[in-house]
């Protein structure tokens, strides 16, 4: 069950946290970053199976697998930025926290731009 | 697992009594201040009233005492015992070379004594006896430096030794 | 991947906030100072290399070469 031990290991963190937060908020925030690190890991096991479930369905269907693979890399990049911008809010750097955010929305754009030209192709090869 | 907590208790233990040591360091300074205040007093009237000569005045005057200084006024009586070449200025400045990175002596009474045996035998009894009181009251006011300096940072190095030792275990840990 | 590195970040702090607290009633901000940047920087190796370690599997899984 990770479960618990993704609750226990929250938990025992906020606990630290809050004891640390008055005398010393900067290793404060870095205990929440070691907490959801670790958190990640735990359920960074199962993740593989997700994405081995997600091409089993791209292969039986024949979409083209280039759809997929970008759909799972800004699903990442997603993941990153906001674990990212959370701990720059979390410091009270609400500005430094947004301009990753802004980071990360321009890659995921970048990213988008091959899915987009291949609708607009299909969508002028439909058109007479 | 053993061996780490072991080790790692080792290491403490051993940051715990260096930070001891550095606390030990003040109590023991303004001990040999008390000493050099007495072995000056005894000095004095030795040469004074007495008149003996200098090193056995030395020797008659250091003879209840323990500590650094001790062994810095019987080396100077033996050099002048048994050396008859050198003047007591050099032997002076010989013997005290030996105490220049005590850690137990501060410099200041370093220096007070260093000026005092410039003129130690050099002058007439009266100036002899304006230069003992001088030093004394020198070394009255180091021993005062000396007592803040203690309570300021004797607690300090005592608690910060065990703090350092339980650092360097956590972080190995 | 365990525990143990949020135990030793909280040790590290209470640790650090102790020191800070011994060294200015000894009237030594500036060693104070000095303390509380050198446990920041320590506990900001460790987590470093924790940040690295979920860079890598991020990007192992997403694919995200």
């Amino acid at each position: 069950m990770e479960i618990i031990q993704i609750i226990g290991i929250g938990i025992i963190a906020a606990i630290f946290s809050v004891t640390i937060k008055q005398e010393k908020p900067e290793l404060a925030v870095l205990i929440s970053i070691a907490a959801g690190i670790l958190i990640f890991f735990l359920i960074a096991e199962r993740l593989p199976h997700i994405v081995g479930v997600f091409n089993d369905i791209v292969n039986k269907t024949q979409v083209d697998s280039i759809f997929i693979s970008t759909l799972l890399k800004i699903i990442g990049i997603a993941y990153i930025t906001e674990f990212g911008s959370q701990i720059c809010k979390d410091m009270g750097e609400n500005s430094i926290a947004s301009k990753i955010e802004l980071g990360g929305k321009v890659i995921i754009m970048i990213l988008g731009l091959p899915i987009l030209t291949a609708l607009t192709e299909t969508i002028l090869g439909i058109l007479p | 697992m053993l061996l780490k907590i072991i080790s790692n208790l080792t290491i403490i233990v051993c940051c715990t009594f260096l930070g001891l040591h550095m606390s030990y360091r003040y109590n023991y300074r303004i001990y040999n201040i008390k000493i050099l205040q007495s072995i000056l007093a005894h000095l004095e009237t030795e040469i004074i009233h007495y008149s003996t000569f200098l090193s056995q005045a030395i020797i008659n005057s250091v003879r209840p005492f323990e500590g650094e200084w001790k062994t810095f006024f019987l080396k100077v009586a033996a050099s002048l015992e048994d050396n008859n070449e050198h003047s007591l200025i050099d032997i002076w400045i010989e013997c005290l070379k030996g105490l220049k990175n005590n850690p137990y002596i501060g410099k200041p009474e370093y220096e007070i004594i260093y000026r005092f045996g410039m003129q130690l035998g050099g002058t007439d009894k009266k100036s002899q006896e304006k230069y003992f009181k001088l030093a004394q009251e020198q070394l009255k006011i180091e021993e005062n430096n000396a007592q803040q300096l203690r309570l300021r940072y004797s607690k300090m190095y005592r608690s910060l030794g065990l703090l350092l030792g339980i650092g360097i275990a956590i972080v190995l840990f | 991947m365990n525990i143990d590195i949020i135990f030793k970040i909280a040790a590290v702090g209470i640790l650090v906030s102790v020191l800070n607290q011994v060294l200015l009633r000894a009237g030594r901000e500036e060693m104070a100072m000095l303390t509380t940047l050198t446990g920041v920087v320590v506990v900001l190796l460790m987590v470093v290399n924790l940040i690295n370690n979920l860079f890598n599997s991020v990007k192992s899984i997403f694919r995200l070469y």
